[in-house]
């Protein structure tokens, strides 16, 4: 190998120290001949940063960061491998706070064939899903269906096995690894599980004695217990509400912009699962059809709320 | 200051600023984490009481895992209180919980995880398919979800369930399920386990202490009857 210009010598461009074509005043670079003191040792830490930038434009900043995580696989023979930290997470929870109208409870306790414990009752909470969309800072979405609530809470005339998400376990959280450009719930997709039957009736024009004409509740719809949607308050252009139904403009869950990496996003809900009785009609939950304000508040009462912790 | 000296220090200059600028990360708390760590917790301990599953999908597909645990539940009586034995011991049962995750099949959609608290009573086993059994379905590979395109399943033959007693794992550590693609395995697919131990992680951090929080938030959560 032939022997490298020390800082500061002055060698010709195409000569080796002592050789005959050796010239007083020019200088070797890396970069090629120029006058001047030599470079090499300049050159060749500019070049390393030169280098170590281009990795890390690249994304192969390992030239600074060298550090991962040793991850031992546990079982079978047992060998090393490694996983790249996670480069933080997002927690997004569900806490289910809602109740249960005690005359419903009642309901299912005397007619419904439930026996429930006073443990029971006071941990009772309506069976809720719902998606959560999160949008990641890349762009890419992904959607969790969260469940939660009292499992098995139904009417034993029916058959629970036959709702797969009434007796699956629920999700009350996900965990994502960061960043996180959205998280949002999605509120066309809230329901609430209707435990019981209801009867449906319509007020009807009959003939009563003697041909006096009369109205009269006609059982029209018997819908059996299942997942049911719930609807926010209609409103008018003004902001007015114009019809009550299961969950106030003012309280649908907020999306979440851009949380921070390492909180968490606590989505809580309070209210209560109720259902209509058509009184001096019928004892078991019932509704007329035609009674608008009654049909959109099947299902109960609810309020969201979002934070962030 | 010569004119070799300043195109020394703006050469230095520019690439300094180019390698912090290209790595991007070095002001991102969330790229350093990848690196160094440090900056967010990995696991739940030592500060909080869970066991963080998290399901890695390297396979280029869509991946639904089946995670399934088994913790001892407390035996209640009708108001709610503890039974214990002739020997004083809280009496409990085991009961299996199953959480079904669906990973996407490109990063960072492909890396989601599930909490399971471990506080009140401890999981014990730690794995794939319904039944913790090798036969079981561990990994759906390919299927759009309900109501999509049909997969297949990949059995967790090769991936034993872990042991909290056999000290696999313990409450606070982090577990996570890998698959990726694999020759010669069924369905081209490997499936591995990880164990990151919390009790030997810092407790402190340079961004907020995730799961610290998480718990101190469900503690807050009391309900006005209870």
């Amino acid at each position: 190998m032939a022997a490298r210009p020390h800082e500061g010598e002055v060698w010709p461009c195409d000569a080796e120290p002592g050789s005959p074509g050796y010239r007083k005043g020019q200088s070797v670079t890396n970069a090629g001949c120029r006058n001047g003191v030599h470079r090499r040792r300049r050159g060749a830490l500019a070049g390393l940063a030169m280098t170590a930038a281009a990795l890390s434009l690249s994304g192969s900043c390992d030239a600074f960061n060298p550090a991962f995580v040793d991850l031992v696989a546990p079982g079978l023979g047992g060998s090393f491998s490694t996983l790249n930290n996670a480069p933080g997470h997002v927690v997004i929870s569900f806490v289910n706070n809602a109740e249960v109208d005690e005359r419903l409870i009642g309901f299912l306790e005397t007619s419904g064939g439930l026996t429930l414990t006073d443990a029971e009752k006071r941990a009772l909470r309506p069976r809720v899903r719902f998606l959560v969309r999160v949008t990641y800072s890349t762009g890419i979405s992904a959607e969790f269906e969260f469940v939660s609530g009292s499992v098995n809470f139904i009417d034993q005339r029916f058959d629970a096995s036959v709702f797969p998400d009434l007796n699956q376990n629920d999700l009350n959280n996900v965990v994502v690894v960061c960043d996180l450009a959205a998280v949002e719930v999605l509120t066309s997709s809230i329901e609430v599980f209707v435990p019981v039957e209801l009867r449906a009736y319509d007020l009807v024009d009959v003939a009563g004695p003697g041909g006096v004409p009369t109205q009269e509740f006609q059982l029209r719809e018997q819908i059996p217990p299942q997942f049911r949607t719930l609807q926010i308050d209609q409103a008018d252009a003004g902001g007015n509400v114009v019809l009550l139904s299961n969950i106030g403009l003012r309280d649908v869950p907020a999306p979440v912009l851009s949380p921070l990496c390492g909180s968490v996003v606590a989505i809580t809900m309070t209210g209560a699962l109720r259902v209509p009785f058509l009184e001096t009609v019928d004892d078991r939950p019932s509704f007329d059809r035609q009674d608008a304000a009654t049909v959109a508040s099947i299902g109960g009462r609810y309020e969201f709320e979002v934070a962030i912790k | 200051m010569s004119s070799g000296c300043k195109r020394r220090v703006f050469g230095w200059t520019a690439a300094l600023a180019l390698a912090l600028v290209g790595c991007g990360g070095f002001f991102n708390p969330a790229f350093v984490n990848t690196f160094v760590g440090g900056e967010f917790p990995l696991t739940p301990g030592p500060g909080a009481d869970f066991v963080l599953v998290r399901v890695l999908n390297e396979t280029g597909q869509l991946a639904e895992f089946i995670v399934t645990i088994e913790r001892l539940e407390i035996v209640r009586d009708d108001d709610g209180s503890a039974q214990f034995d002739d020997q004083g011991n809280v009496v409990t049962r085991p009961q299996r919980e199953t959480t079904r995750l669906l990973a996407q099949a490109t990063a960072p959609a492909n890396d989601i995880g599930v909490l399971f608290p471990c506080d009140e009573t401890p999981v014990n086993l730690v794995g794939l398919g319904e039944n913790l059994l090798p036969s079981d379905t561990a990994v759906f590979l390919g299927g759009g979800g309900a109501g999509g395109a049909t997969g297949f399943g990949i059995p967790g033959t090769t991936l034993n369930p872990l042991s909290r007693t056999a000290g696999n794992f313990a409450c606070g550590d982090t577990v996570i399920f890998r698959a990726i693609r694999s020759v010669g395995q069924t369905g081209g697919v490997k499936l591995e386990s990880f164990v990151l131990r919390g009790f030997n992680q810092p407790s402190i951090f340079n961004g907020p202490n995730t799961f610290v929080s998480y718990q101190q938030f469900l503690e807050s959560q009391v309900r006005e009857d209870e």
